[in-house]
């Protein structure tokens, strides 16, 4: 999106001319420059949203990733850099799902979009079966993403779906190191079983 | 990476997500207030931070119900289905054409242009009262392909408008909210009764709503936002 105000231009650094760095924002931001903030809402809302949606908060994303912004900046003081500021944030998003999940007791699944189902016709006969196929398979793996726990969905949402590091992950939800790498082996395991008994229910 | 982390990246690609709000400027809004526990909806959220922000008297209110927004002396309705105005709409009550000096002495408020468009090819004024004092200024550019219409900001509505959603958007004109309306839209004058008068329904172009000193604009034309926030800025 444009920054709103284009004369007094804060993507830039005034000496150098290259667009600041999230970390010269941050530091920018917390001597209370709201535009520095506004441009590190507008360079993250993008994952931001990205991740509550993922994480189950449907409909609700917009006031959930707003809520993140605002508290975030509140408790910018407490981010020490020690995680990019991107995952810091998406700790915040994935908390503010989480107590969303908490007020309004259901959480919105994964969507496939419309188009995994739908092989455009134009595709050659081979590839219109195989795309069936590869639409068919997306369907099921998604149906056993939602029969996980709930913890083993998120830390497959972030290392696959958001491609988070190992160490992102451990700051987006909150988890000690072991326990990101084992809950991952953990909800792989898990959905290859579910996957192998799917397949042999169809034959 | 084994066969199934492949798949699960693979898939990601797939997952339906939808197109990422634009949370800027409403972030910044409740930043600017006081802190305070709350989840609101995102509509009831402009109403009480919008009220904060402007004062009262032209105090834009947003009714969550309705989707009806009102600010800066425009009413704007968010509507799947628009009125479609007619073919010939009426020009505003009472609208004349005058010399720059004599629209300027036909109004109450000062008439200021935009530096970056330099001095308009024709001044408008419209809807005078009793004592010949008119209620909005007109300044027209490119043959009336972009104009800018002026009202006193503490008087009530002037304009309707209706528009498709998603509608409006929040942006800022030198640091004060502003209201982008991308693309047609139907528009209206609403008289000094708080009447709308239909017949002066038309198709507008994209608009910007902005105030600047007590006095309202809107800016209509073929410009983009980023250009129509540039032109509000030069007003002097």
């Amino acid at each position: 999106m444009e920054p709103p105000t284009r004369g007094r231009c804060h993507e830039c650094d005034p000496n150098g001319g290259l667009p600041l760095d999230d970390d010269a924002l941050v530091t920018r931001a917390r001597a209370g420059d709201l535009e520095a903030y506004d441009l590190l809402v507008a360079r993250h809302t993008a994952s931001a949203h990205r991740t509550a949606v993922l994480l189950g908060a449907g409909s609700d994303s917009e006031d959930v990733i707003q809520e993140a912004f605002v508290k975030a900046y509140r408790k910018l003081s407490r981010y020490r850099g020690e995680s990019s500021f991107r995952s810091w944030l998406l700790a915040i998003v994935a908390n503010e799902t989480r107590n969303l999940h908490r007020s309004r007791g259901r959480r919105d699944g994964l969507v496939l979009r419309a188009a995994a189902a739908d092989p455009t016709s134009e595709i050659a006969e081979d590839g219109a079966v195989s795309a069936v196929l590869a639409g068919e398979r997306r369907a099921s793996l998604v149906e056993a993403l939602r029969q996980l726990p709930v913890r083993d969905r998120e830390v497959i949402v972030c290392r696959f779906f958001l491609d988070l590091s190992e160490e992102e992950t451990v700051a987006a939800l909150g988890w000690p190191r072991g326990t990101v790498k084992s809950r991952t082996s953990r909800a792989l395991a898990k959905l290859r079983g579910l996957l192998d008994r799917e397949e042999v229910r169809h034959g | 990476m084994d066969d199934l982390e492949r798949e699960l990246r693979d898939l990601s690609a797939w997952l339906e997500t939808p197109d990422a709000p634009d949370v800027t400027a409403s972030v910044r809004v409740r930043l600017t207030r006081p802190a305070r526990r709350w989840r609101p909806l995102a509509a009831a959220a402009l109403v009480a931070v919008v009220v904060a922000v402007v004062p009262p008297t032209r105090a834009a209110v947003a009714d969550a119900v309705t989707g009806l927004l009102r600010f800066a002396g425009v009413s704007i309705a968010t509507t799947p289905t628009p009125t479609l105005p007619g073919d010939t709409p009426s020009p505003l009550p009472g609208q004349r054409t005058l010399a720059l000096d004599e629209a300027q002495r036909a109004v109450r408020f000062p008439i200021r242009q935009p530096a970056q468009l330099g001095p308009p090819e024709r001044v408008l004024v419209a809807d005078p009262d009793a004592t010949g004092t008119c209620r909005v200024a007109t300044l027209l550019y490119d043959g009336g392909a972009l104009r800018i219409d002026a009202f006193d900001g503490r008087l009530n509505l002037a304009f309707h408008k209706e528009v498709m959603p998603p509608g409006a958007a929040w942006v800022q004109v030198d640091g004060d909210f502003a209201i982008w309306v991308d693309g047609p839209h139907a528009l209206s004058y609403v008289d000094r009764a708080g009447e709308v008068r239909q017949e002066t329904a038309r198709l507008a172009a994209s608009t910007l709503i902005w105030q600047m000193g007590d006095v309202s604009y809107r800016l209509e034309g073929a410009v983009g936002r980023a250009e129509a926030i540039e032109i509000a800025r030069s007003l002097r």
